[in-house]
């Protein structure tokens, strides 16, 4: 009997990775997407991130009194504070202003008094306190040049998702005669009392997300989760979208409130569809 | 002898499982790495420094600032003046369609508040493509006029909605005597605020478009609004 001589026998990983090579070409069918993706959406918006630059024009600067430097002189920072609030006070007066001279209904959004009102020609209708808030770190990565750019004018409504939807219609078919008309049921709608959840999607990348500080009723939990996994998808799609461009996803700033439920839903329910916002920090 | 051909597929399918695999592997991660992006991203900015002042001291020189902030004042000043001018010094009313509440309000004090009906946000449609939504408008109206012991001159839906047949324009049975309460106000267009017969629905959705009160606040509302008094609703 002649034993003939046969390459060892493989088994498990060893069979699926024999040489080098079946290494490589599994690591780069894996791992090159991930890591396209992840190099455009998480490495590129920090490494090309690059605060506001100063004026290149130097000649107004007297020779004889050079710049103070911030780092060493506490009183000129607490002047520049000052000074800073007061700028972005009046971009948030002007657009409250210019907003007031409209007809729509609009909203206001102070993040240092954390107060949310909605106001129709310069009345506040409605005024929400915001139980909790906070921000994506992007908020803080804007020096006071680019929040003033940001906040210059008012933001304006491009879409939204809800919980909720935007009016509760009840279409009814018109009688034929008064037996029908004694027959059809005449109960009032009853209050909506589900749960409030809401996006706001505005131009310049923001973003607001209303959360009722309620928990929300176990009934509801499916139709929250739904709303979730829609406004996962619209991240997921528009990061796609910008990624097939080759270009880094839009890098939105979100703020996200928590308010009473009746407040939330007056909000969602009162404000039109291309409502508009004046934000101040 | 044993033939090449075992070997062989062995490749075939080490090579077919390894692209599946890492075909598998890179949807998988780049599924995670999508849904993920947007935390990541805001996490990564963690590595980004604090801004400073600079680009705000090359606009503003650190020796104008005092004049700058007096400017500032100043025109804060003249904004919060402006924007004080909107709001009425007449008394006037808010409704809150959502919840169906008002309140009649002086400047910035609340005279009264209470319960209302507001629209029922019922689209009613016939078989001849009439339809009429019953939805209170929102934004700012003014009261066009006042009225007390007023009539209700019956439009057609009124009858439709029963399913009675529209009488002629001037019919008689047009004309419903006491259904809107103590007085009127009409806000235009034929929107109005009236009171109402059906107490126990103040507070729910179930007016045509009108605004209804309670018998009490709509004597207060009458009384303390005057033509070009104005009504916010949202």
């Amino acid at each position: 009997m002649i034993r003939k001589l046969t390459a060892p026998v493989r088994s498990g990983i060893r069979w699926l990775f024999p040489t080098r090579a079946a290494i490589v070409v599994f690591l780069a069918l894996g791992l090159l997407l991930p890591l396209y993706i992840l190099i455009f959406s998480t490495v590129m918006p920090v490494v090309t991130y690059r605060h506001a630059p100063a004026p290149a024009d130097t000649s107004r600067r007297d020779p004889a009194n050079p710049p103070v430097s911030t780092e060493t002189s506490p009183e000129i920072k607490s002047r520049i504070h000052m000074v800073q609030e007061d700028e972005l006070d009046k971009a948030f007066l002007q657009n409250r202003y210019t907003l007031a001279r409209k007809d729509s209904i609009y909203l206001c959004l102070n993040l240092s008094d954390s107060v949310l009102t909605m106001e129709i020609k310069g009345v506040v209708v409605r005024s929400c306190r915001l139980a909790d808030l906070w921000s994506s770190r992007r908020l803080d990565c804007l020096d006071h040049e680019q929040r003033l750019r940001w906040c210059s004018t008012p933001f304006t409504l491009k879409s939204s998702l809800a919980t909720i939807p935007k009016t509760r219609y009840v279409i009814k078919q018109a009688p034929k005669d008064t037996i029908e008309a004694a027959l059809q049921d005449s109960k009032p709608m009853p209050p909506d009392t589900s749960t409030v959840f809401f996006t706001l999607y505005f131009n310049r990348n923001l973003v607001i997300d209303v959360e009722q500080t309620e928990a929300p009723f176990d009934t509801d939990r499916n139709m929250i989760r739904s709303y979730y996994r829609t406004k996962n998808n619209l991240m997921r799609q528009q990061a796609l979208n910008a990624l097939l461009q080759f270009t880094a996803p839009n890098p939105t700033i979100t703020l996200h409130l928590r308010m009473s439920k009746a407040d939330a839903l007056a909000i969602y329910r009162g404000i039109p569809v291309k409502s508009q916002l004046a934000l101040t920090f | 002898m044993e033939s090449g051909a075992s070997p062989r597929k062995h490749q075939i399918v080490r090579y077919t499982i390894l692209c599946l695999g890492g075909i598998i592997l890179a949807f998988v991660l780049s599924g995670f790495l999508l849904n993920s992006s947007g935390f990541l991203a805001d996490q990564a900015l963690r590595l980004v420094p604090r801004p400073g002042d600079d680009a705000f001291l090359a606009r503003v020189p650190a020796d104008s600032l005092k004049r700058h902030k007096t400017r500032l004042e100043r025109e804060n000043g003249l904004l919060l003046k402006k924007l004080d001018s909107f709001i009425p010094r007449q008394p006037y009313l808010i409704i809150n369609t959502t919840h169906n509440r008002f309140r009649l309000m002086k400047y910035n004090s609340i005279l009264r508040e209470g319960d209302c009906s507001t629209g029922s946000f019922t689209i009613l449609t016939t078989g001849k493509n009439q339809k009429w939504i019953f939805e209170t408008p929102r934004g700012m109206l003014k009261v066009r006029n006042k009225q007390e012991d007023p009539v209700w001159v019956k439009p057609d839906w009124a009858f439709i909605e029963e399913g009675l047949p529209v009488p002629p324009a001037r019919h008689s049975s047009r004309y419903d005597y006491g259904t809107l309460g103590d007085y009127k106000l009409e806000l235009g267009n034929g929107y109005m605020i009236h009171g109402t017969l059906y107490k126990r629905f103040l507070g729910m959705a179930v007016t045509h478009w009108c605004v209804r009160l309670g018998d009490d606040d709509l004597k207060a509302v009458y009384q303390c609004l005057r033509g070009g008094s104005r009504v916010y609703i949202y």
